[in-house]
């Protein structure tokens, strides 16, 4: 209890660790406008960190018009965020062909940061077959930072469809 | 064999082999009856803790208006759900609501207790917004009022399962953490799960890490 009863003493808002083969679906089967996805540190002056050490985390739709996936890594202002995949832990994406689109540091005054660090350690996009698209903005309208270090991999599927990586794509930005 | 009779056969073992003070459900201090009160609290006011295991067979907690544990401010509430065959199950069929609040409660002035709810060796936390129209579909908040504390273990292949398949609303279903107060949550260990699926058209399967302020708008992606 003690690690409860001391949280609220600067901690961070938000701490989520999935590790040592633990996991993580987010899944969304609806026809159409059907979104799965998640955001680490949303609201203005909030602060999140994300670990994937070890385990896995899968973002998944179901075929459908505008369906698709997404995260956000500091969202709002003043907000700090964090994802870390480490020790083999993967995040992906999967099911039927659709889109996603990751951002760190959305809005003015955010910040975003994402690691992935270790042989096995994996960010990838992996849908279905069909035409979609993939995008990771580092640093969209903020500066942000993506690290890429000691075997980790990113992988936007360079497939039928369009993908990218973008950095530093608003005014006054730097990714 | 129905949640009745299964409940009864249950007791009936645990009395006839004298773990009647350990098996099953067992509940202290501040807490709703379970499998009575629609609505579940544990650790409303005071402290109060639940713990349903599989001693004697399985246990099944059921609270068709979702549930709270450790809600006011100086009260926590701790939940254990352990082994296979334990779980406390939400909303459901003819449910009203199927959000389980860890830590505070937004609604509620004062609401700024401590929650933690541990889900491990196979045990089960389904929340499920089965035939509901509410606003705000399968939700699992931790640390939801600000100066509140909410902890969510998964661990030695423990499940958390988040659905809203039959639901009519588009709202959504998911995780959020750190809403207002100071949330942790871990899965842990092979087969250690949690699963957010929705099966409805515009719905947002989502989990948010870190959330300064209470939300109440609609779920945008974007």
């Amino acid at each position: 209890m003690g690690r409860i009863a001391d949280s609220n003493a600067g901690a961070l808002d938000g701490q989520l660790t999935v590790s040592n083969g633990g996991k993580i679906l987010v899944e969304g089967n609806g026809p159409d406008s059907t979104f799965s996805g998640f955001q680490v540190a949303r609201d203005p002056g909030a602060t999140g960190l994300l670990t994937i050490d070890g385990g896995e985390v899968e973002l998944r739709t179901g075929a459908g018009a505008e369906n698709g996936k997404f995260f956000h890594v500091g969202r709002e202002a003043g907000t700090d965020g964090e994802l870390r995949i480490e020790n083999g832990g993967v995040l992906k994406t999967g099911g039927e062909a659709t889109s996603f689109s990751g951002n760190l540091g959305r809005n003015g005054g955010s910040s975003g940061t994402m690691v992935v660090d270790g042989v096995g350690s994996r960010f990838e996009v992996v849908d279905g077959a069909g035409s979609f698209t993939s995008s990771l903005h580092v640093g969209r309208d903020e500066t942000r930072d993506l690290t890429i270090s000691n075997g980790g991999v990113v992988d936007l599927n360079l497939g039928p469809g369009a993908s990218s990586v973008s950095l530093g794509q608003g005014a006054g930005e730097d990714g | 064999m129905n949640k009745f009779s299964l409940l009864t056969t249950v007791a009936l073992f645990a009395y006839a082999t004298g773990n009647i003070a350990r098996a099953g459900i067992i509940t202290t201090g501040d807490t709703d009856t379970p499998n009575v009160d629609m609505f579940l609290e544990i650790g409303r006011a005071a402290d109060g803790t639940m713990t349903i295991n599989t001693v004697g067979g399985p246990s099944v907690v059921s609270s068709s208006h979702g549930g709270g544990v450790g809600r006011d401010t100086g009260a926590t509430g701790i939940v254990t759900i352990d082994g296979a065959g334990a779980a406390w199950e939400t909303g459901g069929p003819g449910g009203t609501g199927a959000t389980v609040r860890i830590g505070g409660a937004d609604y509620l002035a004062g609401a700024r207790g401590t929650g933690v709810v541990n889900v491990q060796n196979g045990g089960a936390l389904i929340v499920d917004s089965a035939d509901l129209s509410s606003f705000r579909n399968s939700s699992i908040f931790i640390g939801e009022r600000d100066g509140s504390d909410g902890t969510l273990n998964v661990t030695s292949g423990g499940k958390v399962f988040l659905t809203d398949t039959t639901n009519t609303a588009t709202d959504g279903v998911g995780l959020t953490g750190g809403r207002g107060g100071k949330a942790l949550a871990l899965v842990d260990g092979p087969g250690s799960e949690i699963s957010v699926v929705s099966g409805i058209a515009g719905a947002l399967s989502f989990m948010w890490v870190g959330s300064q302020t209470v939300m109440l708008e609609p779920l945008m992606a974007n």
